[in-house]
């Protein structure tokens, strides 16, 4: 009898798109997002945080931006002024978005900051090389020893499409970096 | 819990109208919030599935319990399930097939290379402008480099125009500056090109393709060798848009084929997600209806239960039961509004039913207090003689037991045949057919004792039913009594008439006698003495005779005393200790004490025992026994003689005047003792004692006071 039900199950698509979707969720391409530095410049009015960053997509992403599939990032920064005795002051926080994404019209990959500024390479690894001395304006802030730096780059997964959204096994989707950092250490 | 199943239901019915928006790709759900929505609906999912389980815990519960309405619900229930069931899994069925053969085809070889073949031609599209632009750069560089010095400016301008370019640039890369521009219009002063870009220019041409706004351009760098000086390095740059047109065509083709690329890629989830979708609508459409079809259920069976439960209560005799009827106006509400309606009814006449037995227990409590306080018997007879009433005086009269007054008259007879010539007269009235009443009465001898019984038939008609009443009266005492009331005013009449009369008489015969003596011959004189003796004799007999006829007729008159019994008894007794007679005392109490009037009670006493005496004449050895004793609130005396006791013939009717069976003797004595008893509120009986003789008892009322 068991031996029925299973041929009949193996039948239909059913049981085969349960078992693609326990097979892919077994795969694990690891994708990373590196915060190799921040610095700190001051110019007469206002601060800039430079951030250098490595970005490198596997696996399933990966595929997905060479089908066209654009890829969203988020970049998150909070300063706060710790407080001992009370919760901590914010200071500042601010959400900044890249978008990498392949133009099959084009035979590019184009970089667009902010919808802004677009940039267009020939691969990938050129969008990776030129994802130096980001400068993120700060505006006119009076950090102190106390105050802590607190930075998020990560691959945004809500801006993806819905079919992938309900899907995402695949740890290559799973892609973030933090940093933590007090005013001073940045000098 | 109604209110529950509906607000589970009114959110599952929610989540099913986000989830179908969100699949539509409507901005209603962002895509952040669409694996949320997803959860949370398979949450809903798993809260449905325990409320059904709890609903379904309770409905087996009450079914253990036998609440009425709990088996009708779960019927329902499993009808409304399987009614949602079988439609909807044939529907999730036929969608899953379809949805997956549907987003099969969607990818299929042929709309991948007409898309991708779309997208070479633009591409080529662009190499092909880009390779015009590149001639064009060329030559205009070409020119540009070999015009005199002062003629370039208006040569580049002219050139541009002729090649249709929108912006034409000139750099002198060692000083890093533009030296030339020509362009339709120039907003602000344009950037140096990058580095990089001028080193790929270097070996002849650089182009590239970048979008803009919703335009696409192309870019070309050439080195111009100026004519003058080879070795300065000059760099033209040309900027050139795609004609809308193609752009917009090329555009379009590109971004369909992205999504074609973006739904291929996600051809596995896309699956999942719409197969996920579908099972979601179709677990919360059966769960949310099972849901729902608990209350609807409950809604169906609830007036139908508590229709049963109301009719337990009615068969019970409960018809206060009234149930609710909600205003409903379909034909449940208009069943129970009925119900109520017959409950009422039956309430009403129950109620009136109540009333009415009442009244008849009532009625019928009267007439029997009223049969039972008649002193007359009263009995209803059927034509074929059933008795269907009767009272307690009537089966005393007939001396039965009340049995025989629950069946048939004609077992009276089988009872006592004394009274078979009554019930025979009662047979033949009713057997006659004659409307008129009788009346009848009969001298019955029952157990030695002479009753009279007057007995009266009446024809009535009971609805329609032919029914006898018949009365029944023991006249035997009220006939006594106006016997010796009659008996009384012959005694009064004869005292009065005859002795008047008597002492003159018997004055004058003494007289008569004290004349002629020794006035006649000695035979006259002894015939003188014979007569006026005989005279003189007749009419002390006479005056005896009418003192006795003086003492019956006497008004009832008593002077009560106290007297001791046993004193009062021995007294009388030594008055007959000259005669032979042996009287012997027993069961007797010497301090016992009663209220009578002594004198008639001793005439009482002393006639009796002269009875006994009379009749123990010729007896060898006579006696009379006296006793005397106290039994409940009596005083009974017994006088037992060993004469040869009364005949039968006479014995039942002994008390009245003039009945004797003495050869002397006027016949009055026990007729003056039964009244003389009577008066005293007592009464006497007669009988012949066993083995011989006769034994008299006098019964008195006594009290312990």
């Amino acid at each position: 009898m068991t031996v029925f039900i299973i041929a009949y199950l193996k039948k239909t698509n059913f049981l085969k798109v349960f078992l693609l979707l326990y097979f892919f969720s077994q795969q694990t391409f690891a994708g990373e997002i590196y915060i190799k530095d921040i610095n700190l410049k001051k110019n007469e009015k206002n601060s800039y945080l430079i951030l250098n960053h490595d970005i490198n997509f596997t696996g399933d992403a990966l595929m997905a931006i060479n089908k066209g599939i654009p890829v969203s990032i988020k970049l998150s920064l909070q300063i706060k002024e710790k407080n001992k005795l009370w919760f901590d002051k914010k200071l500042f926080h601010e959400e900044k978005f890249y978008q990498l994404r392949y133009r099959n019209l084009l035979n590019k990959y184009q970089l667009n900051f902010n919808e802004i500024k677009t940039i267009y390479f020939d691969n990938i690894d050129d969008i990776r090389s030129n994802l130096y001395n980001l400068k993120w304006n700060l505006g006119e802030l009076n950090l102190s020893d106390s105050s802590e730096i607190y930075l998020i780059i990560e691959l945004d997964q809500s801006k993806l499409p819905k079919p992938l959204l309900i899907n995402l096994n695949d740890e290559s989707w799973d892609m973030k970096a933090e940093l933590v950092k007090f005013y001073r250490e940045l000098f | 819990m109604r209110y529950i199943l509906t607000a589970f239901a009114l959110i599952g019915i929610s989540l099913l109208i986000l989830l179908g928006k969100s699949l539509s790709n409507s901005d209603l759900i962002s895509n952040e919030s669409f694996r949320a929505l997803i959860f949370f609906n398979a949450f809903f999912i798993f809260g449905l599935v325990i409320l059904i389980a709890v609903q379904i815990y309770k409905l087996f519960n009450n079914i253990k319990k036998e609440i009425v309405g709990s088996r009708l619900t779960l019927r329902l229930v499993i009808s409304f399930t399987l009614m949602i069931v079988i439609p909807v899994s044939i529907v999730y069925f036929v969608s899953f097939t379809f949805l997956t053969k549907s987003i099969d085809s969607w990818f299929n070889v042929k709309v991948e290379s007409a898309l991708q073949g779309g997208l070479s031609l633009g591409q080529k599209t662009l190499e092909i402008l880009m390779k015009d632009i590149e001639l064009k750069s060329k030559s205009i560089s070409y020119s540009y480099g070999n015009a005199n010095q002062d003629d370039r400016a208006k040569l580049l301008f002219d050139l541009r125009q002729k090649f249709g370019i929108s912006e034409a640039i000139v750099y002198d890369l060692q000083k890093n500056q533009i030296i030339e521009i020509a362009g339709d219009q120039f907003e602000a002063i344009p950037n140096l090109p990058s580095s990089d870009d001028l080193l790929k220019a270097e070996n002849g041409f650089f182009g590239k393709i970048f979008e803009q706004g919703n335009s696409i351009f192309l870019r070309a760098y050439v080195p111009i060798k100026m004519k003058e000086n080879i070795s300065k390095r000059y760099f033209l740059e040309l900027t050139q848009p795609i004609p809308s047109a193609i752009s917009n065509l090329a555009l379009s083709v590109e971004t369909v084929f992205d999504e074609y690329q973006q739904l291929a890629y996600s051809r596995t989830s896309l699956k999942v997600i719409y197969i996920l979708t579908l099972t979601l609508v179709l677990l919360l459409a059966i769960l949310s209806s099972v849901a729902l079809s608990f209350v609807i259920s409950r809604r169906f069976s609830s007036p139908i239960s508590q229709l049963a439960d109301a009719t337990r209560y009615i068969a019970k005799g409960n018809f206060k039961k009234i149930i609710p009827e909600h205003g409903k106006k379909d034909e449940l509400g208009l069943l129970v509004k009925s119900f109520n309606s017959m409950t009422d009814q039956l309430n009403k006449a129950t109620l009136l039913a109540t009333k009415n037995r009442k009244s008849l227990e009532q009625s019928k409590a009267f007439l029997d207090s009223i049969l039972t306080n008649l002193s007359s018997g009263v009995i209803v007879v059927e034509k074929n003689l059933e008795i269907i009433l009767s009272n307690i005086e009537a089966y005393k009269i007939f001396e039965c037991d009340s049995q025989f007054f629950n069946d048939n008259l004609n077992k009276l007879i089988k009872a006592n045949k004394e009274f078979n010539e009554i019930v025979l007269f009662i047979k033949n009235f009713v057997n006659s057919n004659k409307n008129q009443f009788i009346e009848k009465e009969y001298k019955i001898l029952f157990n030695k004792k002479e009753k009279i019984i007057r007995i009266q038939v009446n024809k009535i008609k009971d609805f329609g039913k032919v029914l006898f009443v018949i009365l029944v009266d023991d006249i035997t005492e009220v006939t006594k009594a106006q016997r010796h009331q009659a008996w009384s005013e012959v005694a009064r009449r004869l005292a009065h008439e005859i002795k008047n009369p008597l002492t003159p008489i018997q004055l004058s015969a003494e007289r008569l006698q004290m004349k002629l003596k020794g006035n006649l011959s000695a035979e006259d004189n002894i015939i003188l003495n014979k007569s006026t003796d005989t005279i003189v004799d007749q009419v002390e007999s006479l005056k005896v005779m009418v003192n006795e006829f003086a003492d019956y007729a006497r008004p009832p008159q008593l002077k009560k005393e106290s007297i001791q019994v046993y004193d009062f008894i021995a007294k009388i007794v030594d008055l007959y200790s000259s005669n032979n007679i042996k009287f012997s005392f027993s069961k007797f109490n010497k301090s016992l004490n009663i209220d009578v009037d002594k004198n008639k009670l001793r005439q009482v006493f002393i006639n009796l025992i002269e009875n006994s005496i009379d009749a123990l004449e010729k007896i060898k050895e006579p006696e009379i026994k006296i006793a005397f004793y106290k039994k409940n609130n009596l005083l009974i005396f017994d006088f037992i003689d060993n004469g040869d006791g009364i005949s039968e013939d006479i014995i039942h009717r002994i008390y009245e005047p003039y009945v004797t069976s003495k050869v002397k003797g006027t016949g009055l004595g026990l007729a003056i003792v039964y009244k003389i008893i009577e008066e005293h509120g007592g009464d006497i009986a007669i009988i012949n004692n066993k083995p011989r003789g006769v034994k008299v008892t006098l019964r008195l009322p006594y009290n312990e006071e």
